[in-house]
């Protein structure tokens, strides 16, 4: 048995898509084995390729979906520098 | 600007019939525009040309476009407009942006008839304009900027069929007049390719910093009132236009961090990382 390197409490092992992941009974913490982590990102990417929503067309120099900093509907950097980036030339 | 610049707007504005306190609703540059109750008076920037001919579409067209108080004049060296004060869109509410309203209003801008002799819309004209300024030569994001706009055609804008533009849409171009939205700065309306205003839109969708659901509805409004700038693949058009609103507002945005003496926030470093991608494409 592993032990929670962070609060001592014993890990527990559990399958999550075909991936072993170590979750510490105590504090809930995860443990990954080396490469483990680009796996369960891959699989992640995977399943969003398999289940898209409708996308805007884009162009090819837009930004990932990984890396837009909208908030979706109600942006709450109201006031802040996307409105006014928004509200002005 | 001087201060006799301000106490010059405020005389007309009272000459108008605005009562009450002056006070300053925008100023950069040469550029002044001040408010006296319900009247606003702005002074344009020197060197402006065109104005009567853009003032004079407005008048024009009541319905989308806010009308003048009367006509433009010329003031110690300076053309001065006057206009009803309207109620601009609240920046605290983005639920409350009138996102349809104002794609209605540009798609029936551009099926309006050109009047002859109206100059170029110069949305194009201010992407050169703002890139051929200094930009901070230290920032590093400046390299960046200039990369993608190197890597930008030379011409913008291909001669082609012309419509009417407004040439500088944004959220700061709306105002709620008599009940009803008004798009407001006729400064750089003309004559030209209708895509232009709905580039910054989709620059800020591409960047990620406005959300898919709201670019959606913009474009399906516009499209859905007939608008005339898109047939078929959207980005077929938008897509050197949204490039270059992009690499504006970027540029702006670092001049704006280096005046304010602040990092770039996250939404302005989108923009910078849009340029990084914008200059690694092949040249046009």
């Amino acid at each position: 048995m592993l032990q929670c390197p962070k609060c001592r409490g014993t890990m527990r092992t559990f399958d999550r898509n075909g991936v072993h992941i170590e979750q510490c009974e105590m504090c809930r913490g995860i443990f990954l084995d080396y490469g483990e982590l680009e796996t369960l990102a891959r699989i992640e990417s995977q399943w969003r390729q398999a289940t898209p929503p409708p996308p805007a067309a884009a162009p090819g120099w837009a930004a990932p979906p990984a890396q837009q900093v909208v908030h979706h509907h109600h942006p709450r950097h109201h006031g802040g520098s996307l409105f006014g980036m928004l509200f002005s030339t | 600007m001087t201060g006799g610049v301000r106490e010059l707007l405020t005389e007309v504005a009272r000459d108008a019939g605005g009562v009450g306190d002056p006070a300053i609703l925008y100023q950069r540059h040469d550029v002044l525009v001040m408010r006296v109750g319900e009247i606003v008076v702005k002074s344009h920037r020197a060197g402006t040309t065109g104005l009567q001919a853009r003032v004079a579409v407005a008048a024009a067209h009541p319905d989308l476009l806010l009308a003048p108080l009367g006509p433009v004049r010329r003031i110690s060296g300076r053309l001065v407009s006057v206009w009803p004060a309207g109620l601009p869109v609240d920046p605290a509410d983005p639920a409350a942006v009138p996102w349809e309203e104002a794609a209605r209003l540009l798609a029936e801008l551009h099926s309006r008839p050109l009047p002859p002799g109206l100059p170029r819309q110069r949305a194009p004209i201010r992407v050169h304009e703002v890139l051929a300024r200094d930009l901070p030569a230290d920032h590093p994001a400046t390299p960046v900027v200039r990369r993608a706009y190197a890597a930008l055609p030379p011409v913008l804008e291909p001669d082609g069929p012309a419509r009417l533009v407004h040439g500088d849409f944004h959220l700061g171009q709306l105002v709620r007049h008599d009940g009803a939205w008004r798009l407001i700065d006729l400064d750089d309306l003309g004559r030209g390719d209708p895509v232009w205003d709905l580039a910054r839109p989709a620059a800020f969708f591409a960047s990620g910093v406005l959300a898919p659901e709201i670019w959606s509805r913009f474009l399906d409004a516009y499209r859905g009132h007939g608008g005339a700038a898109l047939t078929g693949d959207p980005w077929d058009r938008l897509d050197i236009p949204a490039r270059a609103l992009a690499i504006q507002t970027a540029a702006r945005c670092v001049s704006h961090a280096v005046d304010e003496n602040r990092p770039l926030d996250e939404y302005e470093t989108a923009l910078i990382d849009t340029c990084d991608r914008i200059g690694s494409l092949a040249p046009c």
